[in-house]
């Protein structure tokens, strides 16, 4: 779908390289530049490259440059007239590359050289106000936008009403902010087909973390405060089951019918104290107590099972490898082999689009190793002789 | 604006599916969005703001995911209903769906039907286990795609009984992924004049999220771990630390030897300490400062820090006021409203994007003035109830 946009990625965090991922994904060229000699820092410069590297830069090619050399920057200014869009998550080019006293290469500037670049910056903050600037990663990303100071609420805050918020696993704000960013170049692509030009994108992961976090605002404007003491459904949520856990979330009247009925119609479930939605919610704990009693003693894909042909959601609690190894996860194709040359074989998901008229998204292509297309990027490019590549290589330019 | 010229058919509702016409919307698209009184989007639903009577125009939650949008409530099940979807999608560049898969074409409006109409029609289709696989018909709320797709997995505290995300993240980040698809097939029809039917499965998007996951298990074998408020390796500590007043934190991450050490001459403690001696004297130093305090000086320090905020921190804080991350409003019915703007900003700008509509509040707009038919035949389509 975008074969022919040229995207330059200059990333060390997931935001950017993620969005280069999802666009490499729709067949973009994009071409990923890092810094000499460590290259990106979610490699493992002592081993092979980590899953994460390896997920979020499929499709790509590989390039490296030296910006604290005055002849890598050069390299830098002479490849942005041949792309379309820079992907960059830090607002200072020099900066991000590890150099302390070489001058920045302020991103925002660039479209004003470069009138068809689009600029699509992600920072933790953003690019204005009294936080530009400042460091983050993705634990503090995720605490500072709300969702962090919500979890391990419930029950759970009841048990242990002093333990610290807790982060959610994964790179959630990572992922966030990268597919706002992958959304923010296609848009200025977009407006740039209009106007011909282009221009600077400003990603702050905090924005795209706070647009997940609507509920609880909304509950603030109406006068409520959430805290993890009164945040989270009044019941159903994570049980355990026999063999597993199962969620359960039983929120609408003809959901928790179904459910009474799956249990046999239990007597408790006829106290008028459980009789509506409301009633429910005010007596949730004890609402829960029964619900986990008769979850205790059944089979976690007999539940699920259950709840795939009752109304009532109930789900089984997969972990990775159990998500994986579905039947509908199988029929859909939402895995691919990918060979890596170093790490070998192995699965990954696949974009996930499934496409009706035009053919699958592309991503098959393995993550690159470092510099692996140094010679044949500025060689097609910039129209480098390998004498010229190899003169910059012994300055330590790239 | 970027996307001005394109029209958008949109029957998305709920959260997910609301989201994507929204960010078209954001970027300059006319959303109509398609809505009927027999069955309200249930963000329409909940108590109401002003009065006691239930109101679907007094729910915020709507107002911020139906942004800048027309309504047209009709009847699309009616024969009457239906012709004039068909006739309106001839008028369209995009439609959006997040019906359980088959609603639509057994109200004989399926993407088959409204590409006949509209050869080159961009659609998304987004559901919890996406259009094709055993998994199709799959009831789900944001709170099952995590459980599904291992997302509940990788939370909560390590080694005790799990907690799940306990959020709806699979409904924004779904509606992401169908926003990005869609601008990529908009731009391919531009070049092309293709259009394109794009299926988004809840479940895939969640999995895509934990794709560092899913290699790792291929590749190494065992479960991921789950770290909590610990990193995957790498770092010299991250933490979650308690601050002065009550469920009052701070999120601090120490990446090597540097960060420790600007952290030590901060405290004044001896910086060739180990990581968990400058942990421990850091722990200390924030019990008696104030979150945000504890945040900014750290930072100033060049660390990276965050003060664990709730809605009411960063509702009122100047870096938010600056960036205009909320949006003061006037809405018809509940009068001064808070929103969240859209989340880029264009060389430090913001789009300018309306109110979310009233129920039908574009009902003549779009029969009489897109559709051109008569006064006459409008008053009919409200008399039987085909416009509501």
């Amino acid at each position: 779908m975008l074969g022919d946009v040229q995207v330059l990625e200059v990333s060390g965090q997931v935001s950017a390289a993620f969005a280069g991922k999802l666009l490499a994904g729709f067949g973009a060229e994009v071409v990923k530049l890092e810094r000499y000699p460590a290259g990106d820092p979610t490699r493992d410069p002592d081993g092979p490259d980590p899953a994460l590297f390896l997920f979020l830069n499929t499709g790509k090619r590989a390039v490296t440059a030296n910006l604290a050399h005055p002849d890598g920057r050069e390299l830098l200014y002479r490849l942005l007239p041949c792309f379309d869009v820079l992907l960059v998550d830090t607002t200072g080019l020099a900066e991000e590359h590890g150099v302390e006293h070489s001058p920045e290469l302020p991103v925002e500037r660039l479209p004003e050289q470069f009138p068809r670049l689009v600029v699509v910056a992600t920072s933790p903050f953003g690019a204005t106000g009294p936080y530009h600037g400042f460091a983050g990663s993705e634990h503090t990303i995720f605490h500072a936008g709300g969702e962090g100071y919500l979890l391990g609420a419930g029950l759970l805050h009841e048990q242990f009403p002093d333990r610290p918020p807790v982060g959610a696993g994964g790179h959630l704000a990572g992922y966030q902010t990268g597919l706002t960013a992958a959304t923010g170049a296609l848009a200025a692509l977009l407006d740039r087909d209009h106007t011909g030009r282009g221009q600077f994108v400003d990603v702050s992961a905090q924005d795209a973390q706070l647009s997940l976090n609507h509920l609880p605002v909304m509950r603030f404007f109406d006068g409520v405060l959430e805290t993890t003491a009164s945040r989270g459904f009044t019941f159903g949520g994570v049980m355990p089951c026999a063999d597993g856990y199962v969620e359960v979330l039983p929120l609408e009247e003809h959901q928790w019918q179904d459910l009474v009925g799956l249990m046999g119609n239990p007597q408790w479930a006829a106290d008028e104290r459980f009789a509506t939605g409301r009633d429910r919610a005010r007596h949730g704990r004890e609402v829960n107590q029964h619900l986990r009693e008769w979850m205790r003693t059944r089979k976690r894909d007999q539940l699920a099972a259950i709840g795939q042909t009752s109304a009532c959601p109930i789900a089984p609690y997969y972990d990775v490898d159990e998500a994986m190894a579905t039947p509908h996860a199988r029929e859909r194709g939402s895995f691919q082999r990918i060979d890596h040359p170093r790490a070998g074989p192995g699965s990954y998901p696949r974009m996930p689009f499934r496409l009706g008229t035009g053919g699958e998204p592309i991503d098959e292509r393995p993550a690159p190793g470092l510099g692996e297309h140094t010679t044949e990027i500025y060689g097609s490019y910039l129209g480098m002789s390998a004498a010229e590549i190899d003169g910059l290589r012994s300055r330590g330019a790239l | 604006m970027r996307l001005d010229g394109v029209r958008v058919l949109d029957f998305g509702w709920v959260w997910a599916g609301a989201v994507p016409g929204q960010m078209l919307g954001f970027l300059g698209a006319e959303v109509i969005k398609v809505e009927t009184r027999k069955r309200l989007d249930y963000m329409r639903v909940g108590r109401p703001i002003v009065g006691t009577e239930p109101d679907p125009e007094q729910q915020p939650m709507f107002h911020n995911v139906n942004r800048g949008k027309r309504s047209l409530t009709v009847d699309f099940r009616s024969d009457a209903g239906r012709e004039l979807i068909l006739e309106l999608v001839r008028h369209c560049d995009v439609a959006i769906e997040n019906f359980a898969p088959g609603v639509l074409d057994r109200a004989g409006l399926g993407y088959e039907r409204l590409a006949e109409q509209r050869p080159d029609l961009v659609m998304l289709s987004l559901s919890g286990g996406g259009q094709q696989g055993p998994l199709r018909e799959l009831r789900s709320y944001a709170s099952t795609i995590a459980a599904y797709s291992g997302l509940d997995s990788l939370a909560g505290y390590p080694g005790e009984e799990p907690i799940g995300i306990q959020q709806a993240y699979p409904d924004p980040n779904a509606s992401l992924h169908g926003a990005f698809a869609l601008l990529a097939a908009i731009y391919r029809r531009n070049q092309t004049g293709l259009g394109e039917h794009i299926d988004v499965s809840q479940l895939e998007a969640g999995l895509a999220t934990v794709g560092e996951a899913v290699v790792a298990v291929d590749l190494l074998g065992g479960d991921p771990p789950v770290v909590g408020n610990g990193g995957y390796g790498g770092e010299a500590f991250q933490a979650c630390l308690r601050c002065r007043g009550e469920d009052s934190w701070v999120t601090v991450q120490a990446e090597g030897p540097e960060d420790l050490r600007r952290i030590a001459e901060l405290l004044g403690v001896d910086p060739a300490g180990t990581p968990e001696a400058i942990e421990q004297a850091l722990s200390g130093w924030c019990l008696d400062r104030d979150h945000v305090e504890a945040m900014e000086v750290l930072q100033a320090a060049g660390v990276a820090a965050g003060a664990v905020t709730d809605a009411g921190d960063r509702f009122h804080h100047p870096h938010y006021r600056s960036r205009g991350t909320y949006l003061e409003t006037e809405h018809p019915v509940i009068g001064w409203e808070m929103v969240y703007r859209e989340p880029w900003l264009w060389w430090g700008e913001t789009g300018q994007v309306g109110r979310a509509p009233l129920m039908g509040e574009d009902n003549e707009y779009v029969v009489r003035e897109l559709l051109g038919r008569s006064a006459a035949d409008y008053a009919h389509l409200v008399e039987t109830g085909v416009l509501q």
